[in-house]
């Protein structure tokens, strides 16, 4: 049974990752499951310098969710490369640095810094809406396709290293021209879908639950939108790999993400209601395989495209 | 590598208004817990995404049963109110570092606020058994007789407990601070409860020169040390502040080191 997929030009030996911010650089989680079953790891969001992140709360549960606003607090490319990349060298798995920034120029020096580091197999940017710019506004590196095509541009110009743009559906632009963008800017591959934005309010206070006030949707309930913008970029002419995401917590969620043309999924929000869910979703993958007499996972990629 | 736990409910009753009394027998998890460590359960419906992060109110190593009183204040706790005796609920833990007991302190001010009191009940079992001259003043505040729990509880370890509400419809009206002002002194104070009540006991605690630990409540996803979500502001050696985890270096910090906001 095959279940490794190829990802711009990087072999994975399963078509799983972590989702990024979820299980940091794996340190915490690796005590509860086996992180080597990943095709890739990727790690929590690392910025040029060190950021402190949001005030708390950072997270509260909705129905079939979460909202959540860390605000990528991380401490910075060096201490991330001095404290993080020898664990990750030995994890046995293909290692995914996720990449965030004010400003494009802060993008571009990570990356900088990051070619010259060994054991970083792929690049993801980070273009979630909910990054806040040096004013404090909302940057939103992927909500048009002028700003996407800049981003990756400038951030293609300095490096070889395997380049995945992570996107979010937004009600400013059609995520299938955005994807487009980002190819043509020269990003290897895609992934989607980052969180969408969102705020519960206390009724008991009477204010937003989030100390950030706004947070990122993620969890089962975004699923149908994320299967769908993969859908829908996967049948348009976007030749890139897509690494599907969104509310992923079992074998079947996983296997709509391919059938809607993924070759890799990520999973996120589901870790923490089950810490081994990527071992149980593999699982689930191989019994599906051959439940139904497929001998190679790449066979399922967009097999509901043409229907 | 460490596995979610299945532990066995032996009984879940309501003890006051909205808290529950929950024992399970979970004996690998007991054998290692220690007090002020917390346990986060998950409830068995799928919309419900994260595990609920619940205190230790007695770590039972004989029987092998985790005693957990919990207020049934949101959708996930008051689905685990409804489950009954013989169900099995998974969890995570123990997690978090525990309440040290410092050399030569006998004098100790344990010091609680509504459902903040259940840890500091395995608190007071330890101080029983690793200080065998020592003297526990326990002082627990509720908002009203109704919500009052562990009283007798605490009178096993303890002569001198004494109960507060803001309402005056159960022991002395008023705060526990006011309380535990009547004592001339003490040699370490530990409290866990609402924010503003640890920041009066650790105020109170600074300006008598007496060690001081809190145990601090957060917002948790992962409650491994993951996610970042569950931090709290601590002072740094530069004069700085910086976040710090409650599930794992925490839930319990020495109050000289919280930057109270």
């Amino acid at each position: 049974m095959i279940l490794s997929v190829n990802i711009a030009g990087v072999e994975w030996k399963s078509p799983i990752t972590t989702a990024a911010g979820i299980v940091n650089s794996g340190k915490e989680y690796g005590t509860y499951t086996d992180l080597s079953i990943l095709g890739a790891l990727t790690t929590k969001g690392v910025s040029l310098d060190e950021w402190m992140g949001d005030t708390v709360p950072r997270i509260t549960e909705t129905y079939g969710g979460m909202l959540n606003s860390i605000g990528v607090q991380n401490p910075g490319v060096e201490n991330f490369i001095k404290n993080d990349i020898t664990f990750l060298k030995n994890l046995n798995a293909n290692v995914i640095v996720n990449v965030c920034g004010h400003e494009i120029k802060e993008y571009v020096s990570v990356v900088e810094r990051l070619n010259s580091v060994d054991g970083i197999d792929m690049i993801e940017l980070n273009l979630s809406p909910l990054n806040p710019d040096t004013e404090n506004k909302w940057a939103n590196f992927g909500r048009d396709i002028e700003t996407t095509t800049k981003i990756v541009s400038e951030v293609r110009k300095v490096t070889k290293i395997p380049l995945i743009v992570k996107l979010s559906p937004n009600n400013l632009s059609d995520i299938v021209e955005i994807s487009k963008a980002a190819e043509a800017a020269g990003a290897d591959a895609l992934s989607m879908i980052n969180t969408l934005i969102g705020v519960r309010i206390d009724i008991f206070r009477k204010k937003p639950s989030l100390g950030n006030k706004i947070g990122g949707l993620s969890g089962p309930s975004v699923k149908p939108v994320a299967v769908g913008a993969v859908y829908r970029v996967a049948k348009s002419d976007v030749k890139i790999p897509i690494i599907g995401m969104g509310g992923i917590t079992n074998a079947e969620d996983a296997l709509e993400f391919i059938l809607a043309g993924a070759t890799a999924i990520g999973v996120g929000t589901a870790n923490f209601g089950n810490p081994r869910v990527t071992m149980n979703i593999l699982d689930g993958i191989k019994q599906y395989m051959s439940d139904n007499n497929i001998d190679d996972i790449n066979k399922l990629v967009g097999a509901a495209l043409n229907s | 590598m460490k596995d979610v736990f299945e532990a066995e409910i032996i009984s879940n009753d309501q003890i006051a208004l909205d808290i529950y009394d929950l024992y399970i027998k979970s004996p690998e998890e007991v054998s290692k817990a220690k007090a002020g460590q917390f346990v986060s359960l998950f409830t068995d419906n799928p919309a419900m995404v994260l595990p609920r992060p619940l205190s230790l109110c007695d770590i039972d190593k004989e029987s092998g049963i985790f005693r957990i009183v919990y207020r049934a204040g949101g959708s996930g706790t008051r689905q685990i109110s409804k489950y009954e005796k013989g169900q099995i609920i998974k969890g995570i833990g123990p997690v978090g570092n525990s309440f040290r007991i410092l050399p030569n302190t006998k004098k100790f001010a344990v010091v609680g606020g509504g459902i903040g009191t259940p840890p500091l009940l395995e608190l007071c079992k330890k101080i029983k058994n690793e200080v065998p001259d020592s003297e526990i003043f326990v002082y627990l505040g509720f908002r009203s007789v109704s919500q009052v729990i562990l009283e007798e509880d605490f009178k096993k370890y303890s002569d001198n407990v004494y109960i507060t509400t803001d309402d005056g419809s159960y022991g002395h009206h008023g705060n526990v601070i006011s309380v535990m002002k009547t004592e001339p002194y003490y040699d370490v104070i530990y409290s866990c409860g609402p924010t503003i009540m640890l920041k009066f006991v650790a105020k109170y605690a600074d300006s008598n020169d007496t060690k001081c630990f809190v145990s601090l409540e957060e917002h948790m996803a992962c409650s491994i040390g993951a996610c970042l979500a569950c931090v709290t502001k601590v002072h740094t050696k530069d004069g700085e502040w910086a976040y710090r985890r409650v599930c794992c270096t925490g839930p319990v910090f020495n109050a000289k080191e919280m930057v109270w906001t």
